[in-house]
């Protein structure tokens, strides 16, 4: 028997699941200037990234699960997945569809209470994705109130991209519930890849344990700013 | 360097793919190519010279500290790269209607991926390019030390390997800054020295060891040197119980760090289905003593004596290669001179050795790949130079032969046969005889 075909023990490493919730509007007015193309396309060139960022961290191992709303919220994908294998299912707006956005959150938080989350996984990533405001007001009220009571809920981590002018930042920022993270906004169809690819790098920034989402979110969702403070001398890159 | 702030005429923040930039100090332009990652920092392009040779461009994000930035690289670029592991700044590039400034650097080749990467495969190399990963960046990252400067950012992303050849790719060197600069970044925090994160210290030659000691448990043992049972406890959503990640991993890797494998306190072994449990059982005594130095008087008293120093992690790992061998059952051992009756993590039995070889410098196991050095007859810490390589028999299989690669002759005298020289270029027949290669004594034997 040589060394050089002798048996390894296999491989392998414990790693703890980060789970992205991704919450998208396919409400009518989605089809204008082909968004929801738009969205369908940006979602798809992100999964490299997300895959690329797995493979450079020891801690997190990705999974993907969405809800699709309009006249009401559903799972678009309900069985967490990989990010390895992940194949991103179109969506397609709802023709004269609403925003059913509150029932949307509350599939969600429910999806979050203790009981069904995995005790070992990191901070949640929720990520809204929306053109327009809630048609299910009282529900987006219930919902709101079921995220934060719930520990998980509190704990994650929420990013909100809102897409043209019709996109009412009010709900977004009561979502989203941390004044130093504001709400991206995509002023067209073409700048919701932009806006998601910025989003996903603040998703693996927010999710390195030790750093700082104000920084963050300073450093990757505001670029466009002329002050970031990127490298003073106690940040944690 | 005024062209590096200021507006720029296109609108734009970084170079796109087809356009130029140029290198400051030789005027020579690059293409680029293509966009390979966008890190928080900057983005990294991939690009081309005129004759045609890949260079990576780093380019930088627009922030308040550009100026001081531009000033650290155009140091770094002033030194010649320490180890041929580090894709070193070669020079600033500047582009003619983008504000800022980048710089290229040597490309890393795709065959070199991330130890997480490797570490997950099922298929796993073998131990002597485990050992030569480790060895690499041990010779690397004592180069740099040595010349006063520290790199800072240890961790998944920035070293890289390839599982095939055992080399290292160390990418993003625009950290490294001289000791006494007590500027920039402090690291990533799992990788970080304790006493960084809790601010007692500032990043240095005595922080970066923790970290490499981190980087090459994870390549050993296959997790993190600190995070076992008490960590993952506090792992949970129960009502009231979540603390915030930061705040246990300051607690866990700052101010309340222990060791899994801690002799003096057990409180944080792996968990039960743990990977490092099996790694750490395969290793010889000699070899977890240095992680337990590393990650006890390491942690708590932190300098460059309690900590795992390049010189003692390269003759482990020396050591380690020289105690490689094979079990009956196929499996890739470490024979432990200090624990005779140690069972095969694969089969469970007690393995038969194969052959011992004694040197002036001390026992190894004489497996397959086993190179004898002038280490092993001079102690000089040459360990590279070989004056001997162990072979498979080109015909009989179970047998080894050690061919001679010195430019010496040996005198052996194998047990029962009469004296017999083996001229440099020859092979000989591994078995048990004592052996004379210039003054120094050798022993082989069952
Ligand atoms: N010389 C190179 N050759 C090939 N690829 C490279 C090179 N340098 C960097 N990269 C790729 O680009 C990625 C980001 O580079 P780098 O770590 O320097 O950026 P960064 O802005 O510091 O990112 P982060 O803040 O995430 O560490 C690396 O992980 C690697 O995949
Ligand atoms: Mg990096
Ligand atoms: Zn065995």
């Amino acid at each position: 028997m040589t060394q050089l075909n002798a048996i390894m023990p296999g491989g392998g490493i414990s790693r703890r699941s980060l789970h992205i919730f991704i919450l998208a509007d396919c409400s009518g007015s989605m089809k204008i200037d082909g968004r929801i193309q738009a969205l369908n396309y940006a979602i798809a060139s992100i999964t490299p990234q997300l895959i690329n960022w797995e493979k450079e961290q020891e801690q997190a191992q990705i999974f993907i699960r969405a809800v699709a709303f309009a006249d009401n919220a559903s799972w678009h994908i309900q069985s967490p997945e990989p990010i390895s294998t992940f194949n991103w299912p179109p969506l397609s707006h709802v023709e004269k569809g609403l925003t059913s956005m509150g029932e949307a959150i509350r599939l969600v938080a429910d999806a979050l209470s203790p009981e069904k989350f995995e005790p070992r996984a990191l901070r949640p990533v929720l990520l809204l994705i929306t053109d327009g405001k809630p048609t299910d007001v009282d529900q987006f009220e219930i919902g709101i109130k079921e995220l934060f009571a719930n520990p998980v809920g509190k704990a994650s981590i929420r990013l909100a991209i809102a897409i043209g002018q019709g996109a009412n930042f009010s709900f977004l920022n009561r979502f989203i519930n941390d004044a130093d993270i504001p709400v991206m906004v995509a002023e067209n169809a073409d700048q919701i890849v932009v806006k998601l690819t910025a989003a996903t790098l603040a998703i693996s920034k927010m999710s390195s344990i030790g750093s700082d989402r104000k920084e963050v979110a300073e450093q990757v969702i505001m670029p466009e700013a002329n002050e970031l403070g990127v490298l003073d001398d106690d940040t944690i890159i | 360097m005024s062209n590096i702030s200021g507006n720029s005429t296109s609108g734009l923040l970084y170079p796109q793919v087809g356009d130029e930039v140029k290198m400051v100090r030789t005027n020579t332009s690059i293409r680029i190519e293509s966009k390979v990652a966008e890190g928080g920092q900057g983005v990294v392009f991939r690009g081309v010279d005129k004759n045609g040779h890949d260079l990576a461009i780093k380019w930088y994000k627009k922030n308040k500290y550009l100026e001081r930035q531009y000033r650290l690289i155009e140091n770094l670029t002033s030194h010649s790269r320490p180890h041929k592991a580090f894709a070193w700044p070669i020079d600033i590039v500047l582009h003619s209607n983008v504000i800022g400034f980048g710089y290229a650097m040597v490309w890393v080749e795709a065959r070199f991926i991330s130890l997480v990467e490797m570490l997950k495969e099922r298929l796993q190399p073998d131990f002597r390019t485990l050992i030569s990963i480790g060895t690499e960046l041990v010779e690397a990252f004592s180069t740099l030390h040595s010349r006063g400067l520290c790199y800072k950012d240890i961790n998944f992303g920035n070293l890289l390997v390839d599982p095939y050849t055992g080399e290292v790719a160390i990418v993003d060197n625009d950290n490294v800054a001289s000791e006494v600069t007590k500027q920039g970044i402090k690291g990533t925090l799992r990788f970080m020295a304790p006493e960084l994160i809790t601010n007692s210290a500032a990043p240095s030659t005595t922080t970066d060891l923790h970290s490499l000691s981190v980087f090459l448990f994870y390549l050993f043992m296959h997790g993190h040197p600190l995070e076992g049972q008490r960590v993952n406890v506090s792992y949970t959503w129960e009502p009231g119980q979540n603390i915030s990640e930061t705040t246990l991993a300051t607690h866990f890797f700052g101010e309340e760090p222990i060791f899994v494998y801690d002799p003096w306190d057990v409180s944080n072994r792996p968990d039960y289905d743990s990977p490092i449990i099996r790694w750490w059982d395969i290793y010889p005594t000699f070899f977890k003593n240095v992680f337990i130095k590393a990650f006890t008087q390491g942690l708590k008293n932190p300098s460059l004596m309690t900590r795992v120093n390049e010189t003692e992690w390269r003759s482990a790992l020396y050591k380690l290669n020289d105690q490689l061998s094979v079990c009956s059952c196929g499996a890739a051992i470490f024979v432990d001179f200090e624990q005779s009756n140690k069972k095969c993590w694969n089969c469970g039995n007690v393995p038969v050795l194969l052959f011992t070889i004694s040197t002036p410098s001390g026992i190894s196991a004489l497996s397959e790949g086993f190179k004898l050095t002038k280490h092993h007859l001079y102690r000089d810490f040459k360990y590279r130079d070989a004056i001997g390589v162990t072979e498979r028999h080109p015909s009989q299989h179970d047998q080894l032969v050690l061919k001679n690669t010195s430019n010496m002759t040996w005198a052996i005298e194998p047990i029962g046969e009469e004296r017999k020289e083996v001229k440099p270029g020859q092979r000989m027949l591994v078995r048990p005889m004592n052996m004379s290669i210039g003054s120094a004594r050798i022993e082989i034997y069952r």
